[in-house]
Parts: C-alpha cells; sequence; structure tokens
C-alpha cells in the first residue's frame, strides 16, 4: 500500500510504550501487569477493550444528542411568560436579528462539532474495525482534533449556567437552565470520554497487518 | 466486538502468550451507557407521544396576538394546548389555527366546546385579562363533554360570560328597546351581583331576546311573579306624584344592567318555580316593572272648557283620590262653525284597578253614574310642577247630563275645575276692589270736593255778614240768636277746616281704606302669579 503501511507498530516489534511518560519498554509476558518502569504507570500495548467502549460511548452520545437539539436548553422567563428555546432556535432568533456573528459560533460550537465529532469517531472506529490502512497519519489527525475540540463544546453549558445565574429578575425576568441543557451536557462529556477511550494507535494496526 | 488478538508475531524474540481475557469476549458493562441512553430517549418519545392530543382546527375572525408555538389553551388557567401553526384561510375570511391539545383534553373536544381568545379588556363593569398584558394573550377553553365529537370548532368572537361548570338558570328576557344593555352586564337581585348577559339578539318580530344566566342560589328567586327590568342609568321619574331618582349601582349608570324582583301577592301565581329558559318580559324601568299589569283597558273622552297647560299623557285619572287610569292623549278641537275651542283628553281606564261588586257592562256602568252626577274637572296635581290631574267625583247637584256614546268612546260630561274657579273668582274679587279703591281715591282728590268746601266757607262768610246787617237794622234781640247760630255755624266750619281733627281723621279713614284696597290688589296679583303659596305659604 503506501510508504506508511510498512511501518513497524511497537506491538510488532515487542515493544510497549507508557502512555504517560511515553518511555518504550519490551512487551513482557504478562503484559496486563506490566508497569512502566519509570513513572509507575500500568502499560498496555492497545487500551483495554476500546473500540467496544468507544463503540458504547459513541452510540448513548448519538442517542442523547437528539434531546439535547430537540428540548428547550434555556426556560425564559420574561414579564411572567415562560418560553423555552431550543439550541437551533436561538441560532435562528440570533440570525434573524442581525448577530450572524453570533449564529454562527453558536452553530459551529453546540451543533456542528458536536455533530463532526461524532460523525469523525464513528469513521475512525469503522475504518479501524475494517483494519483500513488507508491514510492513516490523516486519520491520526482527525483524532487529535477531536479530542482537542471536544472541550471547547463545554462552552454552550458554560453559557448557561451564566446566564442562570446572573438573570434571576424573579417573574420579570429570569433564565432557567431546561432539560435540553442536561442532555446536551451529557453529550459533550460522553463525546470526550469516547474519544478519550479510543486508541489511536489502533489505526496503525491496520497498516502493519497489511503488510 | 471483540479486540483483534495480536497475533504473536514470530521473530527472534520469544513469541509471547497473550491471554484473551473474559472481559474482551463477553459483554462489556460500558455498554450499559447507551442502553440507559436510549432508554432515556425511548422515556422521552413516550412523554412526548403521551402528551400529544388531538390536533384541533380552531377558526377566529383574526389572529390578535396568536402565535404559534407561544400562545397556549387554557382552562382555569392550565396549559392545555398549544398552538402550532397559525394560517389564514384560503377565501381570506379569517384565521385557522391549529393546535394541539393535550391528551388529557382529548375528551373535551366536543361541538360543544368552546375557545375564545383571552385578552385585556377594561370596560365601565370590570377589568379582566389584565395578567395577559405581561404573558401575551392566550386560548381560553370553556369544555363540555356533550355532543358529538369534532376536531375543527369555530372560536369565539367574545369570551363567553357563562361557564359550563357554573350553576344557575338561564333565562331570556323580551323587551322592545335594549336600554344600555350589553354582553356582560350586571344582573341584580336586590342589589346583589347574581348574574349577567349573556348575549342579546333580534328577533323577527322586533322584540329583543336578552339571555341572562342567574346563579345558584338567586336563580330560585325567579318564579312566575317576578319583574325584570332595566336598571340602567338613572330612573327618573317626574310626574304627579313626584320626582324619584333610582339606581341599581355605579356600574350600572354607566354601563347598564337588569334588576329583578319578585312582588309577592301581585299576581296568583306567584311563587310557582319557573323552568329553565323562561321567558320573561323586561320592562324599560323599576317604576314600570312595579306596576300592576291591567289586561282589561276601557277608554274614556272627557272636554275640558279649562286650560290644559300641565295636562300630559300619563298624568293620572283620580276617582276620589284613587287612580284608576291615565291619560292618554290631550288635543285641542275647534269648531269653525261656532268659532269655539274645546280640548279633547283621551284617557284610560284600567276597570281592574277598581273592586267591582254586581256585574254590569262598562259603558252601562257610565251611564249609571254620569246620571247620578258623575263628572270629571281639572284639579292641580303637584302645584310647584303645574301638573294637572283629571280628578272625577260625583256631584248630584250638577245639572243632569247624558253619556255621549255615539263616538268612539264614551264621553264623561266636565265641570270647571277648582283652580280655574279660584282664579276667576279671586280675580274678580280684586277688580272689584281696585274699582272701589280707585273711585274713593278720585273722590278724595276731584275739584268738586274742594270746591264744595270753599263754597260752604263762602256760603257761611256770606250768612255771617247777612246776619251782622239783620243785627244792624233788625233787633238786637235776633242779634243775640244770631250770634248764637255765628258761634254755633263757627263750631261747625271749624270743625270742617282743613285742619280740624274730625277732617283730618275722614281724609286718614280714607287714606287707609285705599292702602287696604292697594294690598289687596298686590295680594292678588301675587296669587295670580303664585297660585301655590295658598299652600305653602310666601316664600
Amino acid at each position: 500500500m503506501s510508504a506508511n503501511s510498512a511501518a513497524l507498530t511497537a506491538l510488532h516489534a515487542q515493544q510497549v510504550s507508557c502512555h504517560n511518560c511515553g518511555l518504550l519498554l519490551p512487551s513482557a509476558a504478562q503484559q496486563h501487569k506490566q508497569r512502566c518502569t519509570r513513572c509507575g504507570t500500568p502499560l498496555h500495548s492497545r487500551h483495554t477493550n476500546s473500540l467496544n467502549r468507544t463503540w458504547a460511548l459513541l452510540i448513548a452520545a448519538i442517542i442523547l444528542y437528539i434531546p439535547a437539539n430537540l428540548l428547550p436548553i434555556t426556560l425564559t422567563t420574561a414579564l411572567g411568560k415562560t418560553e423555552g428555546d431550543t439550541i437551533m432556535q436561538g441560532v435562528i432568533y440570533f440570525l434573524f436579528s442581525g448577530d450572524w456573528p453570533v449564529a454562527l459560533v453558536i452553530f459551529t460550537a453546540s451543533i456542528l462539532v458536536p455533530l463532526l465529532k461524532m460523525i469523525a469517531l464513528t469513521y475512525l472506529l469503522v475504518s479501524v474495525q475494517r483494519h483500513s490502512s488507508h491514510r492513516p497519519l490523516e486519520r491520526t489527525r482527525i483524532y487529535r482534533m477531536v479530542e482537542f475540540v471536544g472541550r471547547w463544546s463545554m462552552i454552550d453549558v458554560f453559557v448557561v449556567t451564566i446566564m442562570v445565574a446572573l438573570v434571576q429578575l424573579g417573574s420579570l425576568a429570569s433564565i432557567q437552565a431546561g432539560s435540553g441543557a442536561i442532555f446536551f451536557c451529557a453529550v459533550v462529556i460522553i463525546t470526550m470520554l469516547a474519544a478519550k477511550s479510543f486508541d489511536p494507535r489502533l489505526i496503525w494496526d491496520g497498516c502493519s497487518e497489511n503488510d | 466486538m471483540t479486540e483483534e488478538t495480536p497475533a504473536p508475531v514470530t521473530g527472534d524474540t520469544t513469541p509471547i502468550a497473550i491471554k484473551k481475557t473474559a472481559r474482551e469476549r463477553g459483554f462489556s458493562p460500558i455498554w450499559i451507557v447507551p442502553i440507559v441512553a436510549l432508554l432515556i430517549g425511548l422515556f422521552l418519545v413516550y412523554r412526548v407521544v403521551s402528551e400529544t392530543g388531538p390536533t384541533i382546527t380552531i377558526s377566529f375572525k383574526s389572529a390578535s396576538g396568536i402565535e404559534a408555538g407561544k400562545t397556549q389553551i387554557k382552562f382555569k388557567d392550565v396549559d392545555v394546548g398549544e398552538v402550532t401553526h397559525v394560517d389564514l384561510k384560503p377565501d381570506l375570511s379569517g384565521v385557522a389555527i391549529t393546535v394541539n391539545m393535550d391528551t388529557k383534553a382529548s375528551k373535551y373536544m366536543t361541538d360543544k366546546t368552546r375557545f375564545w381568545v383571552v385578552q385585556p379588556e377594561i370596560s365601565a363593569g370590570s377589568i379582566s385579562g389584565l395578567g395577559t398584558l405581561l404573558s401575551g394573550n392566550y386560548i381560553g377553553m370553556d369544555p363540555s363533554t356533550e355532543g358529538a365529537k369534532t376536531r375543527i370548532f369555530t372560536g369565539l368572537e367574545r369570551p363567553p360570560i357563562i361557564h359550563a361548570d357554573e350553576a344557575g338558570s338561564d333565562f331570556k328576557l323580551l323587551t322592545k328597546e335594549l336600554g344600555g344593555i350589553k354582553s356582560g352586564s350586571p344582573v341584580y337581585f336586590r342589589q346583589i351581583l347574581v348574574g349577567s348577559v349573556v348575549e342579546y339578539n333580534s328577533l323577527d318580530d322586533g322584540d329583543i331576546a336578552v339571555d341572562i344566566f342567574v346563579k345558584e342560589p338567586y336563580d330560585k328567586k325567579v318564579n312566575q311573579a317576578t319583574r325584570f327590568w332595566n336598571a340602567g342609568g338613572f330612573d327618573i321619574t317626574l310626574d304627579a306624584e313626584g320626582l324619584e331618582i333610582k339606581t341599581q349601582s355605579l356600574v350600572t349608570i354607566i354601563s347598564g344592567g337588569i334588576a329583578f324582583a319578585t312582588m309577592p301577592g301581585i299576581s296568583e301565581d306567584s311563587s310557582k318555580p319557573v323552568a329553565d329558559g323562561h321567558k320573561f318580559h323586561l320592562y324599560p324601568s323599576r317604576t314600570a316593572s312595579h306596576k300592576k299589569v291591567y289586561r282589561e283597558k276601557s277608554k274614556v273622552m272627557f272636554y275640558f272648557e279649562d286650560p290644559v297647560r300641565g295636562l300630559q299623557p300619563g298624568a293620572p285619572v283620580l276617582l276620589r283620590g284613587y287612580k284608576i287610569g291615565e291619560v292618554l292623549e290631550v288635543s285641542l278641537e275647534f269648531n269653525r262653525e261656532t268659532s269655539s275651542f274645546r280640548i279633547p283628553v283621551l284617557a284610560e281606564f284600567e276597570p281592574e284597578r277598581v273592586k267591582i261588586v254586581g256585574a254590569s257592562d262598562f259603558e252601562h256602568t257610565m251611564q249609571q253614574l254620569v246620571a247620578k252626577g258623575l263628572r270629571a274637572r281639572l284639579e292641580t296635581g303637584n302645584i310647584v310642577l303645574g301638573k294637572l290631574l283629571v280628578s272625577l267625583d260625583l256631584y248630584p247637584d250638577e245639572a243632569p247630563a247624558q253619556t255621549d256614546i255615539s263616538g268612539p268612546y264614551p264621553v264623561i260630561p266636565t265641570i270647571r275645575g277648582t283652580i280655574g274657579e279660584i282664579v276667576q273668582d279671586t280675580r274678580k274679587m280684586i277688580d272689584e276692589l281696585r274699582q272701589t279703591a280707585s273711585s274713593i281715591n278720585d273722590l278724595l282728590g276731584s275739584s268738586e270736593f274742594n270746591a264744595g268746601m270753599q263754597d260752604l266757607s263762602a256760603t257761611l262768610s256770606h250768612i255771617r255778614r247777612i246776619s251782622a246787617q239783620i243785627d244792624e237794622t233788625t233787633a238786637p234781640q235776633i242779634s243775640a240768636v244770631l250770634s248764637g247760630v255765628e258761634s254755633t255755624l263757627e263750631e261747625a266750619r271749624v270743625m270742617l277746616a282743613t285742619n280740624s281733627t274730625t277732617r283730618t281723621e275722614i281724609n286718614r279713614l280714607l287714606l287707609e281704606l285705599g292702602d287696604a284696597a292697594r294690598s289687596i290688589r298686590l295680594l292678588a296679583d301675587y296669587l295670580e302669579q303664585h297660585p301655590e303659596s295658598l299652600i305653602k305659604g310666601k316664600d
């Protein structure tokens, strides 16, 4: 295949790296009991049950993504009238009130990014399961991006928390977190965990096997 | 599912046996996470599905304040649905509002259920829907389980006054004039607010039917003898009986209202309960409603000679002070042949007012009474306002007369009224007094009187001169006699002189007589202008 496909993985080289300090050690026979000689972290040549866990968390995130977007994320009470707004309604509101940059930020951070994250994880999982050797470097980059961007999706949740704390003027005006916020929060956390449980080293296994 | 077991790689190093753990092969507990997520999702779906009731369509004339996704349907301030779409009707005659009702409201989706828009409303009687100022309009619902199931409704343009859950009775009032009554006007019983006007509509026969609702337990107060009257505004009565102002409450003055009362003893059918929806007559005023209703009416005619200023239609006709009817019409009749006026007055008797013993028809009775001296005359009913009334009484001394029954109505003969008599007599008396006084004045101030006095004085001096001549020429005896006569004459002269006491007294007497005459004239004039002072005294 490509030049990369001939790459030798640590597993093949009977080596195992410590994911805490990065020390490369020869694999011991009793692999799951092996610890890093330098920092004492238990060593695994691959994350235990990585694909299984990632799949489970990803599916959970996909399921929760639906109520997160359909249920109101904020309950705005203004002058005695309570209104629930979903994320998309907020985006549309800002878009039509002229604040399209704000709308863009909310749309990207709250709808697009979680969605893309889940698509990316699905793609990575499927490609790993099919032992694909296709562009492992790009896939690794995708993974890094997914892991990096994950925490920023919490912006929405933070905004809601701050708003809820700030706008508490009784029946005149108050904001409460809607049930959608809980689901959204869950989606963000679970996708972060899913990304964490995915072992990017598996991407390269496909290359070494196909040689 | 299971992770690919790394195959032992043959190489220069010792192959490593890698144990395949049970964990990797079997069910991993991490799968609980998506299962829980799935359960939550399913629960949410179930909740949404179970709470989504029927979708209904309500049509309104306009969608004032109704917003899709925001406007709620409320019953007793509980949300039972939400507007999802607001669409114009294809023919632009109104709006069709699509509403997602809750499941719990699905059994009320019958054609008896009513919907209306609740919006702030300020009227003289009440302020309602203020909450909607802040929360926006909502659609009110008056649910009913009766009737056929339907999904298409026509919204009411005005909130219904009565809700299906309120206990009470409906009644229908018939009237000729609405008189400020409108939907929602209050209904009072002894000035307690007991109900309201639901609606009114014009009937084909010209009447207006006013539907009212009376709450429990006051609806039990309505029976056959109940009279409803329009309590709107002031009820000012100004007639021969005086001035009367009645009102129900401040609200009714502004916005109109209906009051009712049950008059015991007025008719035999009192305390007889009435069915829901019973029809009543709506009287224009309290006074009208309290009047006894006499179905039998007989018309009679009077021809008066006296001026009838102050006699108005509705003026009472009294028989010995008891009201037996009222004046219907006053007109003026001119006879070209005789060039004379007379005033025909049409009146209506209500013979039922009189407890009649013995049987006879009305005309025959009239004939008999007139033969016995029944006469009509005008009397002052209210001296301040100058209102007149027709008074009937028996005057057996009057010249016998006949009831003219040739015309459409029997004619009852009339005599001069008391007021006319008094005024005329007084005027006559005053005129006579005036003439007497002026003739006395004339006499006192006349030149003949003064000339007479002077002549008398001159005559006396002549006599004196003659007597002196006689004294000189005739016997001195006569002189003594004459001088006696002279002194007598002198005394008489003194007595009659301009400054004598007697003369002064006569003058004073005459002057005082003149003053008295003037006072009487003034009194007469005053009486003529203010006849009421005969009773009330001079103010």
